[in-house]
C-alpha cells in the first residue's frame, strides 16, 4: 500500500518521464526565443540601414538643390525646394539654415520637427531616433564654400508596422519548429528512454520480488540496451547463484537427515529456531519445534520430580550459555549435559549431546544441539560391562579364596545353605504367621549371612540378606505398608530364594575359579610329609589281605594330585605365547578333578606346557589362513584328562594344520634317519628334528617330542601322536601296558 | 578440580554401590555409617548426601547440624536422598538444597549427581570476578 502510494507521486511529481519532457520543453523554448530575438534583431537592423541609406541620399539631392538658392540668396527657391520635399510623405519634417544663420531659413512641418536652433548648434550626420532618422547635411556651393546646412527627418512609423508585422511571422517561424523539435524529442526521451528504464524498473521490481524469470526486452545497442542486456545478464547470475544456494541447501539438508545426528538449534529462549532434520523428528517426534529444547530434553519436569535436577541444571547452562563469548564456549561446553535419557512410549532412549554454539558479531545468537541415540550401545556395553565386571569380581574373589582359605568358603557355602534352609523350614512351621522369636531367629540367620556374604564379596547374598532383614525389620515394627502389603511371608520366602540362588552361583563361581574344579569342594589340607610315609606303606598293605589292599588304594588316592593342578598356568598363558605369533586361540581343560599318580604328577605339567606350545607353534594358523580354511579365527587347544584302572588317559589336541609330512620326512633325512621305515607321527619324536626353520621363543630345537617321550616312559607312559591334515593334531599319554621300570611307589 | 561428595547412609552395601557408581564417574567420593563427627569434611566437600531414615536420627537432624557447625560461610550443597516420597516433597523446609529421587536406581543417581556437579560449577563460574579488560 505504501509503497504504491509512493509509486503514485513519483509518477506525478518526480517520474524521469516528467523531468525528461520538462527539460526538453525548457531547452526548446529557451533556444526558440534566443532564436527569435536574433531574427527580430536581425530584421529591425535591415530596416533601420535602409531607412539611413535612404535618408542620407535624400539629403544628399536636397543640399544639392539648395546649393544655388543659398549661394544666391534665393529664398524663394529654398521655399520651393521645401514645399518639393513636402511631398514625400515619410518626410516628417525638414530645415534650411544659412550657414552661420541663428534661425532656419525655411521649415517643413515646423509642429513634427524638434527644437531646431540655429545653424550651429548641430553636427552633421546621421541620427536616429525612436520615432525616426535625422539627417544633418551642409550645402556646398558650387564654388566649394559652405553656405547652408539642411535637417530633413524621416519617420519611421511606416517601417515600424512592417516590422510588427514580420516580427509576428518570425514569431510564428520559431514556434511552430520549436514544437515540432518538442514533440519529436518527447517521442524520443518516451521510447527510448522512459519507456526501456520503466520496463527496467519493473523487472527489477518483480525480480526483487522474487520472480526468477524477470526479464527485459533490448531493443536498442544503446546505453539503455546495454544497460537492460546488464540487468537481464545480472538476473541470470541471481537466478543462477539462487539454484546453487538452493541445491547446496538440498545438498546439506539431504546431508542433515542422512546424518545420524539429529540436529537442532535454539535462541536464548530455548526456542527451537530454523529447520531440523530428520533423525530430530524421528528422535523427538513430529512437532517438537513448537517447544522448547528444555522441553525436549526434560519433559515433564515439574519441581521435586525425578527430573527436576536435570532441568534445573540445564535451565542454568541454558541462561549462561548466551552470556559468554564464543571464544569461552570451551568452558560453558563442559558444563552442558553430555547424555540424557529420553522416556518414550515404547522405551526409555538414551541420547548423548553436544552443543555447538552460533555466533554473529562476537556474540552467542543461537546454539546448535547434536543428538545421538546411543540406547543400544549403551545398553549392550552395560550387559557386557556388567557380565564382565560381575565375573571378574566374583572370579577374583574366588582366587583369592580358593588360594588363601578355599576350605573355609566351602564351610561358609554349608554353613550358609543349612542358615537359608533352618530359615525355610521356620516359616513352613509357622503355617503362615510369624512370631517375635521366629522374627528374632531369621534375624539372626540373616544378619550372619550378610556378614559372611560381605566378607567373601558375594554381593548378591549380601543384598538378599539386606532385604530379608528389612522385610524383617518392618514386621518387627508392625509396620503399616508391611501390613497393606500383606505378602510379608511371602517376601521372606522370595529373599530366602534369592539367597539359595546366590550361594549356588557362588559354589558355582568357586568350582570355575578353582584349577582342580570340584575337587577344590572335597579338599582338606594335610601335611604332605604324612602322606609320602602313608604312601611308602602301601606295598606293605597290599599284601595284607584285602582290608589292607583297600587301604592301599585309599593311601595312593591320597597321594594323587587332581589334574586341573598340572595345569594351573596354561588356560592364561597359552593366548598369550599365541599373541606373540600372531596366532589366536583358546584352552579349554576337561577333568581338573581326576587324580593323577603322584610320579605322573610330577612330570606331567612341563610335558604339557611342551605340548601345549608345540600345538601354538606347530599347529595353531594365524587367522587369516583358519578364516581361508573355513575355521574359527580363534583356534583351540583341548587338554582332557579321563580317568582309568591304571592311571589317567591325557589328551593334548588342538584344530591346527596337523602335521607337515613332507617336512618331517625331509628333516629325518636330513638326520640320517630312514624316513621310509617310520610314520610321520613317529618321525617327529627324534631327537633334533624340527621343522621350523630357525628356533623361535615357543620351539624349534627339535627336542621337545624326544624330552616329552623320555620324560613319561620314566613314569610308565607312552605317546601316541595322530594327525589329520588341516584338522588336528593330537598327543595321547596313556599308561604302558607293560609294566614300568620305575614303580611309582618310589615316589 | 574433582567434584568432591560426601555420603551419609546407614547402610553399608547402599554406600559402597554409590561410591563404586559415582567413582566410576570421576568424582571423590567419601562415605560414612556415622552421622556424627562429619562436620570436618564440609569445607573439603562440593556435595553432601544425606539418607534420612536412619537409626535414631533423621536426615534433617544431619544437615541442620551439619550447617551449624560449618558456618554460613561453606559453598557445600545438600541433597536428599530418600525414597520417601512425602519427605522428599518436603525438602526446602528441612533444610536441603534438592533432592535425588529413585533411590537406588544407579543410572538415575548417576545423571542427577551429574547435573548437581554442574549446577555447583555454573554456580562456581557465575561467582567468578570478570576478567579485567
Amino acid at each position: 500500500m505504501v509503497a504504491t502510494g509512493v509509486r503514485r507521486r513519483r509518477a506525478l511529481y518526480g517520474s524521469l518521464g516528467t523531468k525528461l519532457v520538462l527539460a526538453v520543453v525548457a531547452i526548446v523554448a529557451l533556444s526558440s526565443t534566443l532564436l527569435y530575438l536574433v531574427l527580430v534583431e536581425r530584421e529591425r537592423d535591415g530596416l533601420l540601414q535602409a531607412k539611413q541609406r535612404a535618408a542620407n541620399k535624400l539629403a544628399d539631392l536636397f543640399a544639392a538643390s539648395l546649393s544655388a538658392p543659398l549661394d544666391f540668396d534665393d529664398t524663394e527657391a529654398v521655399g520651393a525646394q521645401l514645399e518639393e520635399l513636402g511631398t514625400d510623405p515619410e518626410v516628417t519634417c525638414a530645415a534650411v539654415w544659412r550657414d552661420g544663420a541663428r534661425a532656419p531659413l525655411g521649415v517643413l512641418h515646423r509642429e513634427a520637427c524638434p527644437e531646431l536652433g540655429g545653424s550651429d548648434d548641430r553636427i552633421d550626420g546621421l541620427h536616429t531616433s525612436r520615432d525616426g532618422v535625422e539627417v544633418i547635411h551642409p550645402v556646398i556651393a558650387p564654388t566649394g564654400v559652405r553656405v547652408g546646412r539642411t535637417l530633413i527627418v524621416l519617420a519611421l512609423r511606416a517601417n515600424q508596422a512592417a516590422f510588427e508585422e514580420t516580427r509576428i511571422r518570425l514569431l510564428a517561424l520559431s514556434a511552430l519548429p520549436a514544437l515540432a523539435i518538442t514533440a519529436l524529442l518527447l517521442l524520443l526521451v518516451r521510447g527510448q528512454i522512459v519507456v526501456p528504464i520503466a520496463e527496467l524498473a519493473g523487472a527489477a521490481r518483480r525480480l526483487g520480488e522474487g520472480d526468477r524469470e524477470a526479464r527485459v526486452a533490448t531493443r536498442s545497442n544503446d546505453e539503455i540496451g546495454e544497460l537492460g542486456a546488464a540487468f537481464n545478464g545480472m538476473a541470470d547470475a541471481i537466478a543462477e547463484h539462487e539454484r546453487q544456494i538452493e541445491a547446496a541447501t538440498q545438498s546439506l539438508r539431504e546431508l542433515l537427515d542422512n546424518m545420524r545426528q539429529a540436529i537442532v538449534a535454539f535462541d536464548e529462549r530455548g526456542a527451537v529456531v530454523g529447520a531440523v532434520s530428520r533423525e530430530a523428528r524421528a528422535l523427538f517426534g513430529e512437532g517438537f519445534e513448537a517447544g522448547t529444547v528444555g522441553d525436549l530434553l526434560y519433559p515433564a519436569a515439574p519441581p521435586g520430580a525425578a527430573r527436576a535436577i536435570e532441568r534445573q541444571a540445564f535451565d542454568e547452562w541454558l541462561a549462561l550459555a548466551f552470556q559468554i563469548p564464543p571464544s569461552s564456549w570451551g568452558e560453558i561446553a563442559r558444563l552442558a549435559p553430555r547424555d540424557v535419557v529420553l522416556h518414550r512410549a515404547d522405551a526409555a532412549r538414551t541420547v548423548e549431546v553436544e552443543f555447538r554454539p552460533i555466533s554473529r558479531d562476537g556474540a552467542v545468537v543461537r546454539v546448535m544441539m547434536l543428538a545421538t541415540d546411543v540406547s543400544e550401545q549403551r545398553d549392550l556395553r552395560k550387559r557386557v560391562e556388567t557380565q564382565e565386571e560381575l565375573y571378574e569380581r566374583r572370579m577374583a574373589a574366588m582366587r583369592r579364596l580358593v588360594t588363601g582359605g578355599g576350605q573355609v568358603f566351602v564351610r561358609f557355602l554349608d554353613g550358609a545353605t543349612q542358615r537359608i534352609a533352618r530359615s525355610v523350614r521356620v516359616l513352613d512351621d509357622g503355617g503362615g504367621k510369624i512370631h517375635a522369636a521366629q522374627v528374632d531367629e531369621l534375624f539372626r540367620h540373616a544378619h550372619t549371612l550378610k556378614g559372611e556374604a560381605r566378607a567373601f564379596a558375594l554381593s548378591d547374598l549380601e543384598a538378599a540378606a539386606e532385604r530379608i532383614e528389612e522385610e524383617l525389620d518392618a514386621i518387627r515394627r508392625d509396620d503399616p505398608a508391611a501390613q497393606r502389603r500383606g505378602f510379608a511371608i511371602q517376601a521372606l520366602y522370595g529373599h530366602l530364594a534369592a539367597a539359595q540362588a546366590a550361594v549356588a552361583e557362588g559354589r558355582e563361581v568357586f568350582v570355575a575359579a578353582s584349577p582342580i574344579g570340584e575337587a577344590a569342594l572335597d579338599q582338606i589340607t594335610v601335611r604332605r610329609a604324612d602322606v609320602d610315609a602313608l604312601l611308602a606303606l602301601a606295598p606293605q598293605l597290599d599284601a595284607s589281605g584285602a582290608a589292607g589292599l583297600r587301604a592301599a588304594q585309599l593311601t595312593r588316592r591320597l597321594a594323587a594330585r587332581p589334574f586341573g593342578e598340572s595345569t594351573t598356568t596354561l588356560a592364561d598363558a597359552a593366548p598369550t605365547w599365541g599373541e606373540e605369533h600372531g596366532k589366536k586361540l583358546r584352552v579349554e581343560i576337561e577333568g581338573r578333578d581326576v587324580p593323577v599318580p603322584p610320579a605322573l604328577a610330577r612330570v606331567l605339567s612341563p610335558v604339557l606346557v611342551h605340548l601345549v606350545r608345540n600345538a601354538v607353534a606347530h599347529g595353531i594358523e594365524a587367522p587369516a589362513q583358519r578364516e581361508a580354511l573355513g575355521k574359527p579365527a580363534t583356534g583351540v587347544v583341548r587338554i582332557e584328562a579321563t580317568s582309568a584302572e591304571r592311571g589317567p588317559t591325557i589328551v593334548v589336541e588342538d584344530d591346527g594344520r596337523g602335521l607337515d609330512d613332507d617336512a618331517i620326512r625331509k628333516q629325518a633325512r636330513s638326520l640320517g634317519a630312514d624316513a621310509r621305515a617310520a610314520p610321520a607321527t613317529q618321525l617327529v619324536f627324534a631327537s633334533g628334528l624340527t621343522t621350523l626353520s630357525r628356533a623361535g621363543s615357543l620351539a624349534g630345537r627339535g627336542v621337545g617330542l624326544s624330552a616329552v617321550r623320555a620324560e613319561l616312559a620314566e613314569v610308565g607312559y607312552d605317546v601316541v601322536l595322530s594327525s589329520q591334515p588341516n584338522v588336528s593334531t593330537r598327543v595321547t599319554l596313556a599308561p604302558r601296558k607293560i609294566a614300568p621300570r620305575t614303580s611309582p611307589a618310589r615316589s | 578440580m574433582t567434584f568432591r561428595i560426601l555420603i551419609i547412609d546407614d547402610s553399608d552395601a547402599l554406600l559402597a554401590r554409590m561410591q563404586r557408581v559415582l567413582s566410576a564417574e570421576g568424582y571423590d567420593v567419601t562415605i560414612t555409617t556415622q552421622v556424627i563427627g562429619n562436620a570436618r569434611h564440609i569445607p573439603t566437600s562440593d556435595l553432601v548426601i544425606i539418607d534420612y531414615h536412619m537409626p535414631g536420627i533423621d536426615g534433617a537432624t544431619v544437615v541442620s547440624s551439619l550447617k551449624s557447625a560449618a558456618g554460613a560461610s561453606h559453598r557445600c550443597l545438600f541433597y536428599l536422598y530418600t525414597s520417601d516420597k512425602e519427605v522428599s516433597a518436603d525438602y526446602g523446609h528441612l533444610g536441603f538444597d534438592g533432592v535425588i529421587t529413585a533411590k537406588g536406581d544407579d543410572e538415575a543417581l548417576r545423571s542427577q549427581v551429574s547435573a548437581i556437579a554442574r549446577i555447583s560449577q555454573m554456580r562456581s563460574l557465575a561467582r567468578r570476578p570478570p576478567p579485567p579488560k
